[in-house]
């Protein structure tokens, strides 16, 4: 098992938002999906989450709705909305640009 | 056109999905104010279920059961931190937090239960003041009318054309047959009837006569039955419509109106319906409403403009007739027109509702003096805590936004207490107003707009009394507060501030309450009648009667002997049981000439200007029945009626004769070259004010020198005419002036076909009504006085407590030094005393400025009279040294040993 890495700041909210394009989760749900998708390399803070998940509801990026989870545990369950994956495509070019001149940068000889 | 639809289909789901967040997001607000319990309980579950799983995760990964909830909950963190931090984070976190602050705010506020419950009641007071005035000036500027669509009603008038060119008929007609001009159209004209009868009851009332549309065209709704005559000419003419006060003067409750028959001038007429008397229109301000016969000529006229069709619209239309016309007639367009002004009647405002808003002002002005003085008082108790607050990491803002919040809380139960009291006040006010002063004069209404007023006022109120102390209480350090605490006088700074707006209330306070003062010395003095006697009408009108007896009418202009009409009359009035003497006036014969002709001190003959002369024609024992003081020579008495004889007031003497003895000099009532004989001047009674003239409410008559009274010889006529003539026929009662006046009434009825009117002296000089009037208006001051003096008197009291808080030690080190208590009482009064002293000379300058506008609401009292303002002044100083006394004999009961140790 890798050593687990702290988040970057500001990606946060886009890997939960990544994490749900794939599909509706509960909050811990989010969690592990980021951990299990970067191989336990990333390890999000679990308290941390939470505000998160808040704000990007109150932005609308994400919609929340109590359900049963299969275990009939009653859970709220997050999905992406319109806007969130208008969201999430716009800050996926802005980290693919912000990783591309990092790595150029730590390439430069 | 399937996909011209699915494509409106679209944009429809389109502007749905963009609402959806919206609407979601209102909810989430709404849920955060409303229900944060609930939002928070969701939160915390969700975060437990997280550590839940978390900790099922690691006992699947072979972790014990106590380890793993221990190691899940390590990892998550504090609970309650993250729900705080979500919600910070969140958008609504400023209404959470706006709602956290007003929560303490009231705990805070709670904590002080005096100080919230004196602010909140002061604040509301002042509030409801000014709301109520606001609704009295509200009603006047937009008063109850009741014609439907009011703005639309004009009157109309045309101007110019000196020389009649322009034919009446034709006018008439031009107009009449523009249908395209207005939307209705009605006439009316100024009524005379003097009388009205009904069995026993006889009223004077002000009537009108008017076009059979004339209800209609206005939208008047009638109380009972009908206000449109139906039928032919006749009946028309017959029928009549009464006020709603009228019908309650004749008619006893619940008898029915309709159908009646009353008489007017003698007249039947039947009542064929009911309305209401507005004063806001000339037209309804009536208790008589006559329909006038087809063909009758009505002078005055009222139009309703179409809908959509503005004044100015109507003034080009008419304009263009009017030229049209004076086309036709040969008179240069322009110089005639028609003249269109609107019904309703325009209000200002008058000075008397500048003295009403500049009290409500002040008294505003005070409460909130006082309660800026108050919270700045508090801010200085609540250092310690504002010190600690701000050590804490309490920015400035943040107390000054505290602080601000908690004069809003204040400001809102305020506000809200206030439009309770205002709503009372209003409706209080409605009742105590004499009815004749409430003609659309002075009457509150509730309306929103009054809501609205009521909330400005607050917002005023609490950037006054929020914004400075906050700013001032927020300036707090722990240095302050330590050199505070050890009592080295850093607080005097403070209580300077606050003892300037002590000065301001004291200064608003003294103008007011001697406001007050004068008002109730003047209705007090007007309800004595020797004042009466002394100064306003120069007689007392206690037991006299006023008889109006109307001579018949005739259209042939037949001539009756004014001497034979007035011995008559007076042989039926001495008859009746409880008169003393009576005498006849005349005001229906003015002179012809408007000369004057005297004969001067050195014998010649002289002419003067005649209206500036009052001329009245009057049976014997005149001066007598009025009880003037004939000053020189005598009264005017039945003699051989050989030569005609008058009396004059001194300043008539004055003026004509100023160098010699008036008595038997020479005066007639037209040229020198007249032939009318000279009359001798019998007496000289003292200076009055004319009763007619102020009746008549003639301007004219203040222009006016003097009243000659000429006694009514054999040969005097007069022409009866259309209208009828009124004799009027003054009486003294020898027992109670009601009883004369209902024996008169009985005793006079066969005199004349018209029913002679029997009223009261002193209800014809409106004296009930201007005692009602001063009355009211010395309550009103009264209260504004009381109110003000209170706010003040609690200020004074606030700064002098405040001050013995504050040099508490000091207080205890002086008593244990063996000060005197005298000599405490003595240090502590006299820091108030300053500023109650400078409070009072500014409010002495405050009052010069101010007690002009107070002038013509107040009879008989001196508006600068030194000592009663120095009694005034005297009086305040008092007050407020007495209301300071009490904290400051407090402070010297305090226990030395106690404090300091305290300390």
């Amino acid at each position: 098992m890798q050593p687990r890495t702290d988040l970057l700041q500001g990606s946060l909210d886009l890997l939960i938002l990544k994490s749900l394009l794939l599909g509706a989760l509960h909050g811990w749900g989010i969690s592990k999906r980021i951990r299990q998708l970067s191989d336990e390399v990333l390890s999000v803070n679990q308290g941390s989450l939470y505000p998160a998940l808040y704000r990007l509801e109150d932005r609308g990026w994400i919609d929340a709705e109590w359900g049963l989870s299969p275990e009939g545990r009653k859970v709220k369950v997050y999905s992406l909305t319109a806007a969130g994956r208008k969201q999430y495509r716009a800050e996926q070019e802005q980290w693919r640009m912000f990783s591309g001149a990092v790595a150029r940068v730590l390439a430069a000889t | 056109m399937a996909h011209v639809l699915g494509r409106r289909g679209a944009r429809a789901r389109g502007h749905l999905s963009r609402l959806v967040p919206t609407i979601r997001r209102l909810e989430r607000f709404a849920r955060a104010f409303l229900r944060r319990p609930d939002v928070e309980a969701e939160m915390e579950e969700e975060m437990r279920l997280h550590i839940e799983l978390e900790a099922e995760e690691l006992m699947r990964n072979g972790v014990s059961a106590d380890d793993a909830r221990r190691r899940a909950s390590i990892a998550f963190g504090g609970v309650q931190q993250h729900k705080e931090e979500a919600i910070e984070q969140s958008s609504y976190a400023w209404l959470v937090n706006t709602r956290r602050n007003i929560r303490i705010a009231t705990r805070t506020l709670a904590r002080y239960p005096t100080f919230t419950i004196t602010a909140t009641l002061a604040l509301a007071l002042a509030i409801a003041v000014n709301t109520t005035l606001y609704s009295v000036l509200d009603a006047m500027l937009n008063p109850s009318v009741g014609a439907r669509n009011a703005e639309q009603l004009y009157e109309l008038k045309y101007f110019g054309d000196p020389q009649k060119r322009v034919d009446f008929q034709e006018r008439e007609q031009a107009f009449t047959a523009s249908t395209h001009l207005y939307a209705a159209y009605t006439e009316w004209f100024v009524g005379f009837v003097h009388s009205v009868e009904r069995g026993t009851r006889v009223q004077g009332a002000n009537a009108i006569t008017v076009r059979q549309n004339f209800f209609g065209a206005l939208g008047i709704a009638p109380i009972e039955g009908s206000l449109s005559p139906g039928g032919d000419a006749a009946s028309a003419t017959s029928s009549v419509v009464i006020s709603s006060r009228l019908r309650a003067q004749l008619f006893a409750p619940g008898e029915a109106a309709l159908g009646a028959t009353i008489l007017l001038d003698g007249k039947p007429f039947t009542v064929i319906g009911v309305t209401t008397r507005y004063g806001s229109m000339e037209q309804l301000d009536h208790d008589v409403w006559l329909f006038a016969a087809p063909g009758e000529s009505l002078a005055f006229k009222v139009i309703r403009l179409k809908d959509g069709v503005s004044a100015d619209d109507e003034r080009r239309q008419l304009a263009a007739l009017a030229a049209r016309l004076a086309l036709a007639a040969g008179v240069k367009p322009g110089d005639t027109g028609f003249l269109l002004t609107p019904v309703s009647r325009q209000f200002h405002i008058d000075r008397f509702e500048y003295m009403l808003i500049g009290a409500g002002v002040a008294i505003l002005l005070v409460a909130c003096t006082n309660l800026a003085n108050l919270q700045l008082a508090r801010g200085l108790t609540r250092s310690a805590e504002l010190a600690l607050r701000s050590s804490l990491g309490a920015s400035r803002r943040q107390i000054i936004s505290q602080l601000m919040l908690e004069s809003g809380v204040l400001a809102v139960g305020a506000l809200f207490l206030a439009i309770i009291f205002a709503v009372a006040a209003s409706a209080a006010l409605r009742a105590l107003i004499p009815p004749n002063v409430g003609d659309n004069v002075i009457v509150p209404h509730a309306s929103w707009r009054m809501v609205a007023f009521a909330a400005a006022a607050a917002v005023v109120c609490l950037f006054s009394i929020g914004v400075l102390p906050a700013i001032h209480a927020s300036r707090v350090d722990l240095n302050t507060l330590l050199k505070g605490r050890a009592g080295t006088g850093a607080h005097r700074k403070n209580r300077r501030t606050y003892g300037v707006l002590v000065v301001v209330q004291i200064a608003l306070t003294l103008p007011l309450t001697c406001a007050a003062v004068l008002a109730s010395r003047s209705a007090m003095r007007t309800a004595d009648v020797g004042y009466l006697v002394r100064e306003k009408y120069g007689y007392d009108p206690t037991p006299l009667v006023r008889v109006a007896v109307l001579l018949p009418t005739a259209e042939d202009g037949t001539k009756v002997s004014l001497f034979d009409e007035a011995a008559e009359i007076l042989g039926h009035v001495r008859a009746t049981p409880g008169v003393a003497t009576a005498a006849v006036v005349s005001e229906a014969r003015a002179p012809a000439a408007s000369t004057l002709t005297v004969d001067d001190d050195d014998g010649a003959i002289r002419e003067l200007d005649a209206p500036l002369w009052g001329y009245h024609l009057v049976t014997e024992s005149y001066a007598r029945t009025f009880g003037f003081t004939v000053v020189k020579g005598r009264d005017l008495e039945a003699r051989g009626h050989a030569d005609a004889v008058v009396v004059m007031d001194e300043r008539s003497a004055r003026t004509l004769w100023p160098r010699s003895e008036p008595i038997g000099r020479l005066i007639r009532f037209a040229t020198a070259h007249g032939d009318a004989p000279m009359v001798r001047v019998e007496g000289v009674i003292r200076d009055h004010r004319s009763a007619e003239a102020r009746a008549l409410k003639e301007i004219s008559s203040s222009n006016r020198i003097g009243d000659v009274y000429r006694l009514i010889a054999p040969g005097d006529s007069m022409a009866l005419g259309r209208f009828p003539h009124e004799l009027t026929v003054v009486v003294r009662a020898n027992g109670p002036a009601p009883d004369v006046a209902e024996a008169l009434r009985r005793n006079l009825r066969g005199l004349s076909s018209i029913p002679p009117v029997v009223m009261l002296e002193t209800d014809y000089l409106r004296v009930p009504q201007i005692l009602a009037v001063e009355r009211f208006i010395a309550a009103l001051f009264t209260v504004f006085g009381l109110i003000a003096l209170g706010l003040s008197a609690l200020g004074v009291f606030g700064i002098v407590a405040q001050s013995v808080t504050d040099r508490r030690r000091e207080v205890a080190v002086r008593v244990s030094l063996g000060a005197s208590p005298k000599s405490i009482v003595y240090t502590l009064l006299r820091e108030g005393n300053v500023l109650v002293l400078s409070g009072v000379a500014i409010g002495l300058l405050l009052s010069k400025e101010t007690m002009d506008w107070f002038g013509p609401f107040l009879s008989g009292v001196d508006l600068f009279s030194a000592p009663f303002f120095g009694s005034m002044c005297i009086a305040l100083f008092a007050a407020m040294a007495l209301v300071a006394l009490v904290p400051a004999i407090r402070a010297t009961q305090l226990d030395p040993m106690e404090v300091l140790r305290a300390e």
